[in-house]
């Protein structure tokens, strides 16, 4: 009984739900997440609330903000609002598929480098390197450029360029955690590896897996838009870089055409790093009081 | 007490270290047994290759830094541990030889619960439903005597104290019935009152379940109590091994008598008034090992024949076995 009285000392709860308490203490971090699901909202509402085709010739073309558009138009007489509505959408949807490639890929080559070592780390920390080298952006424009571009190859390239933070994040914390006295505990208990990988260090990486996968949102849109802008998307999907770069020849006679959807952008990008730095704050276990 | 198969026996067993200066040897040629249902005592100071010792046992050494010999065998219930297949190893760990570790505060995986820890581990060996597995945690919980069981299954391992988290680690370790408990220096993280509790606790385990128990610790005293039966390592080599009551009262090795004089609880009224002796010098770093007795360079006794020749063990009596020159008059005893 006087044993569990000092148990009690700490905090009731799991580390998790003690993390979550953390962020949502943290204003900037809710500030960051109220923005993006207002974005979100925007996204998915919004065309139904405001619903104009943005591909359409609504208005006069250069038309400023509150003449027949609300947002302006852009050269050929767009709306702008209606295009950042659209955008909305394809750049989350984007932005979050991406990274879900890259969590796969960086956590599969992460967790076999950082738990079997030897040969196996050699060989992937080695393919990690020659990713590192290459200049993401290019690498994705050469693989959008070579299969074409659409919604999935733009999501795929992004993917395929930015795990290595994923990896080599996730590859530390396996290796981290694999000398802690609970996994060679779990062993002498009989443990396989698949059960140590994924039951015993797989979910106390995933802090900060969340963490990187996070700020990986906000460098997946920022690349989509990069690509959009240099025109290296699907054409018939309204996107925020598109916008810029079919305005930008424009931008001195319709700089709305330009600012509002590089607001858009920026807003998103911001929201999402300031989610990611919350989350870190809260769960990276480096950070956590003990 | 001779059955055709000890539990399980150790023969010869070697490792091999590779450090950064190369490979040393940091366990030579030990040998021991241990019978079903009794507690042995492993003694040496940090560095003597008891940990290893047990994790060798275990099949868990360090990879791919440990070697073992070529000429080790662990031998459990006749079988060779050494030769299963990792498929085989893992149905032996946990269920036939479970093991416990020096610190219980790392031990635990934090992110679940103790009820869960016990009921996977007795799931994954005995399969069963969900309900049997937790019935199960709250039993073994009660059996190392956690308070209130019922609700300690539920509670995250840093709800519990030092003293808790060392029952909670015993518990799962028994979940299974194993014939053999590893005890890795079991309490030397926790404190003196909380010691005691555990050491009582694995005495009653052992005589209510049976369960062979290899202790091992650096502190005499705590091995006394509990065992019958003491093996002595030094510089990865057996030094002496016997009958703890007779260890105690007459330690043949240098090293042992050096060993029991530091300890105050042992010694003689005579000796109690006299400050606490200690044994000079230090325990030599494996690679300075040469070929004699590890313990030459700080034994009183040392002749020159010690620092060159490793002396073979001599026995003393039915089962008290001594490696040292001064002993040499029984050698010839010895097979």
């Amino acid at each position: 009984m006087a044993e569990l009285a000092v148990g009690r000392e700490r905090k009731p709860g799991s580390g998790f739900s003690q993390g979550l308490r953390r962020f949502a203490e943290n204003r900037a971090a809710l500030a960051g997440l109220i923005v993006l699901l207002l974005i979100a909202l925007m996204g998915f509402i919004g065309p139904l609330v405001y619903p104009v085709n943005p591909f359409a010739i609504v208005a006069t073309p250069m038309a400023p903000p509150g003449d027949g558009a609300p947002l302006g138009a852009d050269y050929l007489g767009r709306d702008v609002l209606a295009g950042i509505l659209a955008g909305a959408r394809v750049s989350l949807f984007i932005g979050i598929s991406a990274t879900f490639c890259t969590a796969i890929i960086g956590t599969v080559t992460g967790s076999i480098a950082g738990y079997y070592g030897g040969k196996a780390d050699t060989i992937l920390m080695r393919i990690t390197e020659f990713f590192q080298v290459l200049p993401p952006l290019l690498l994705s424009m050469v693989l959008v450029t070579l299969f074409s571009p659409s919604v999935l190859t733009v999501i795929l390239s992004i993917g395929l360029v930015n795990w290595i933070g994923t990896a080599r994040i996730v590859r530390a914390e396996f290796l981290r955690i694999k000398g802690e006295g609970y996994v060679l505990a779990e062993r002498a208990m009989g443990a396989k590896n698949g059960r140590i990988i994924f039951r015993v260090i797989l979910p106390s990486a995933l802090p900060s897996l969340i963490v990187v996968t996070t700020l990986q949102i906000g460098i997946a849109i920022l690349f989509a838009a990069a690509l959009s802008f240099l025109g290296l998307t699907d054409p018939n999907v309204m996107t925020w870089g598109l916008m810029i770069g079919q305005s930008r020849p424009f931008i001195w006679q319709t700089w709305w055409a330009v600012t509002f959807p590089g607001i858009a952008i920026f807003m998103t990008v911001l929201s999402v790093s300031l989610i990611g730095d919350g989350l870190n704050e809260a769960l990276n276990p480096r950070l956590r009081p003990r | 007490m001779r059955e055709p198969h000890p539990l399980l026996a150790v023969d010869d067993l070697s490792i091999d270290m590779t450090v950064a200066r190369g490979t040393v040897r940091i366990l030579d040629g030990v040998s021991f047994s241990l019978a079903s249902g009794e507690t042995l005592g492993v003694v040496g100071e940090s560095g003597s290759g008891k940990t290893m010792t047990a994790l060798a046992i275990m099949r868990l050494l360090p990879q791919p830094s440990a070697r073992l010999g070529a000429e080790s065998r662990i031998l459990f219930s006749g079988k060779n541990v050494l030769k299963l297949d990792e498929r085989a190893m893992r149905r032996l760990r946990g269920r036939e030889i479970s093991m416990i570790f020096q610190d219980p505060m790392t031990a635990l995986n934090p992110l679940f619960t103790v009820g869960e820890q016990i009921a996977e581990t007795v799931r994954w060996h005995e399969g069963g439903t969900r309900a049997a597995a937790q019935a199960r945690a709250v039993d073994m919980l009660r059996a190392v005597r956690i308070p209130h069981p019922e609700r300690a299954v539920r509670s995250y391992p840093h709800q519990f104290s030092g003293g808790m988290r060392q029952r909670a680690t015993i518990a799962i370790a028994l979940a299974c019935r194993p014939k053999i408990l590893i005890a890795d220096e079991p309490t030397t993280a926790l404190d003196v009152t909380v010691q005691a509790q555990i050491f009582d606790l694995l005495e009653d385990i052992q005589e209510e379940t049976g369960t062979a128990i290899i202790l091992i610790s650096h502190n005499l005293s705590t091995i006394a109590r509990l065992t019958r039966r003491i093996m002595v390592l030094y510089g990865g080599r057996k030094v002496e091994e016997g009958p703890t009551r007779e260890i105690i009262r007459n330690p043949r090795h240098p090293y042992t008598e050096a060993l029991l004089r530091c300890v105050p609880g042992l010694r003689s009224e005579a000796e109690h008034d006299a400050e606490l002796p200690e044994i000079p010098g230090t325990v030599p770093a494996p690679e300075e090992l040469g070929g004699g007795c590890p313990f030459a360079p700080r034994c009183s006794h040392a002749a020159a024949r010690c620092r060159s020749t490793m002396p073979p063990a001599a026995a003393l009596g039915e089962k008290h076995k001594v490696a040292c020159w001064l002993h040499e008059a029984a050698q010839s005893a010895v097979t």
